[in-house]
């Protein structure tokens, strides 16, 4: 029995000696988060302009690794500071068990985001140009979507791939004016009659470069009938050699409704002139040219189809001394097709993430 | 029974070692394919001088992961050829085991994940993003977005990777010279 021990013990030193130069990894918890104060100008033409300050968003994540596999996250968020009769909001948008069993299969379990534009997922302030989240990720896309439901995801030689399955969407809730946006359950007692089903592959073997698409199908609980919906969203997004360029487009078809389908897209194009002032901090003006409609094609066509048709310039600066905080301003003109009317938009806003 | 519980001791070890050994021949992996010609290697652990770990650090702007870390000593004809340096930094929440194999004169040859934790930001990962850094040494500049491009998706590993490799760089001179040294003291 004492060779027994004392092989034990040769064993347990000689690997102590190796873990402790190639095993460092202990279990950890962290802390991180972002946020973001916006000033908004509002001015519709012919009437008096609204002046706003808004602690838009004030997001903490919490995280635990047990082991390398298995680990947990979330991200709780507070919007326009306060919570009080219908004002604000208070919001579990992650919350999930994470199983990784290599770098090609990750599963999630818990509060998921569906993978669907760029924006649902990668959201911190300082990861896009404008104040507010781009229009076309509110009123096409409805960003922050996230839901109860699972994802297998990973990457694989280059292509990034994320399933989802999760609560489904409330078509009674569904509007002409925002599309899908009023649908989401939020992970409130979510009815999972119908489950939503998503999935996004992305290429990003490029240095810069991310292309991808995604497609995504529910069909959609109602009070009366369901109506089936699909999403197409095709995305890309180059951020080297000092040029920030950013396309999504997306295309919404209702199966059940007197709209058929809402349809948009919006382009991005910056450059960091930093590097031409010979300064650390990035310095990126940036034009902006949105098109969307969340009546596209609707049955009874016509004006309906005009006044939910908006269009969008925009101009604007980035300003981040440091990666992690960014300072920017913007200016735009908002259209509606069906009587011309504009819209000028002034927003200023100061955003961080650790 | 005394095999049985010496066959049940062993076995739980080595699963303890998995890990370890995973990072370990990832390390001789690369050294092996990118030396094609004869080479021998081992490693040993080097600790960082406490006044010049407070300088480097001020300089890049990260801490050191540990204390001390691993080097790869690769040899040629008995004269070393070329170090391995094997260290971590974070991304968002966990480290990133990377190795960086430099030339006798400091200059990198090639950098390498050799274990990526995080679920996202992988693209740091990507042979092309890594192979910007080959050339470069402790006077290079490496301004991230003009000299390094950035991830699209990994912003943090993208900061964090490189001010991890800037560290190497500038400590790899002081471990270089410690052979200087040697040598010149052994004539």
């Amino acid at each position: 029995m004492k060779r027994v021990i004392y092989l034990f013990l040769f064993i347990i030193l000689s690997s102590n000696f190796s873990k402790a130069q190639f095993d460092i990894f202990s279990p950890k918890t962290s802390i991180g988060g972002y946020g973001e104060l916006h000033y908004n100008y509002v001015k519709p033409n012919g009437k008096d302009a609204t002046k706003t300050l808004d602690f838009h968003r004030f997001v903490l994540f919490f995280s635990h690794t047990w082991t390398e596999k298995w680990s947990f996250n979330s991200e709780i968020e507070l919007e326009h500071n306060f919570v009080k009769d219908g004002h604000g909001e208070l919001e579990l948008e992650q919350a999930y068990v994470q199983y990784k069993h290599s770098q090609a299969f990750v599963f999630q379990a818990g509060v998921v985001l569906p993978s669907v534009g760029l924006i649902n997922e990668t959201h911190e302030p300082p990861t896009f140009l404008s104040v507010e989240r781009p229009e076309y990720n509110k009123n096409i896309i409805p960003t922050t979507w996230f839901g109860n439901g699972l994802s297998i995801l990973g990457y694989i030689s280059g292509f990034n791939y994320k399933f989802t399955v999760m609560e489904g969407l409330d078509a009674s809730k569904f509007k002409t004016s925002s599309g899908i946006r009023s649908g989401r359950q939020k992970g409130f007692n979510a009815n999972a009659e119908d489950l939503l089903y998503n999935f996004r592959v992305n290429y990003q073997d490029v240095p810069g470069l991310l292309v991808g698409a995604s497609f995504t199908y529910n069909n959609a609980v109602n009070d009366t009938t369901n109506n089936a919906i699909s999403i197409i969203d095709l995305h890309a997004k180059y951020y080297a050699n000092n040029i920030y360029a950013v396309a999504e487009f997306g295309n919404i078809s209702y199966d059940n409704r007197e709209v058929e389908t809402s349809q948009g897209f919006y382009i991005d194009l910056g450059y960091n002139i930093g590097s031409l002032l010979k300064v650390k901090t990035e310095i990126i003006p940036f034009v902006r040219y949105t098109d969307y409609n969340t009546a596209s094609s609707t049955v009874s066509g016509g004006d309906s189809e005009k006044e939910h048709h908006r269009t969008k310039w925009m101009i604007g600066a980035a300003v981040k001394p440091i990666p992690y905080v960014v300072f920017k301003i913007d200016y735009s003109e908002s259209t509606i097709e069906l009587d011309d009317a504009k819209t000028d938009l002034l927003n200023i806003g100061v955003g961080y993430m650790f | 029974m005394k095999s049985f519980v010496s066959i049940v001791l062993i076995v739980f070890i080595q699963c303890v070692q998995v890990i370890a050994n995973e990072i370990k021949e990832n390390c001789e992996k690369v050294i092996r394919e990118y030396f094609v010609e004869d080479i021998e290697y081992s490693f040993y652990e080097f600790e960082v001088p406490v006044d010049l770990k407070a300088e480097i650090e001020r300089e890049c702007s990260q801490r050191f992961f540990n204390d001390r870390f691993v080097v790869w000593e690769i040899l040629k004809n008995d004269t070393v050829h070329a170090l391995g340096l094997l260290d971590n930094v974070y991304g968002k929440s966990l480290p990133i085991t990377f190795m960086t194999l430099f030339d006798k004169s400091g200059f990198i040859l090639k950098s390498e994940i050799i274990k990526y934790r995080e679920t996202y930001g992988g693209g740091v990962a990507n042979e092309l993003w890594m192979s910007q850094f080959n050339g470069y040494n402790d006077s290079s500049s490496y301004i991230v977005g003009e000299d390094i491009q950035i991830i699209s998706g990994a912003t943090i590993s993208s900061y964090s990777v490189t001010r991890g490799i800037r560290k190497l760089s500038l400590i790899v001179k002081h471990i270089l010279s410690r052979y200087e040294n040697r040598t010149s003291s052994s004539r």
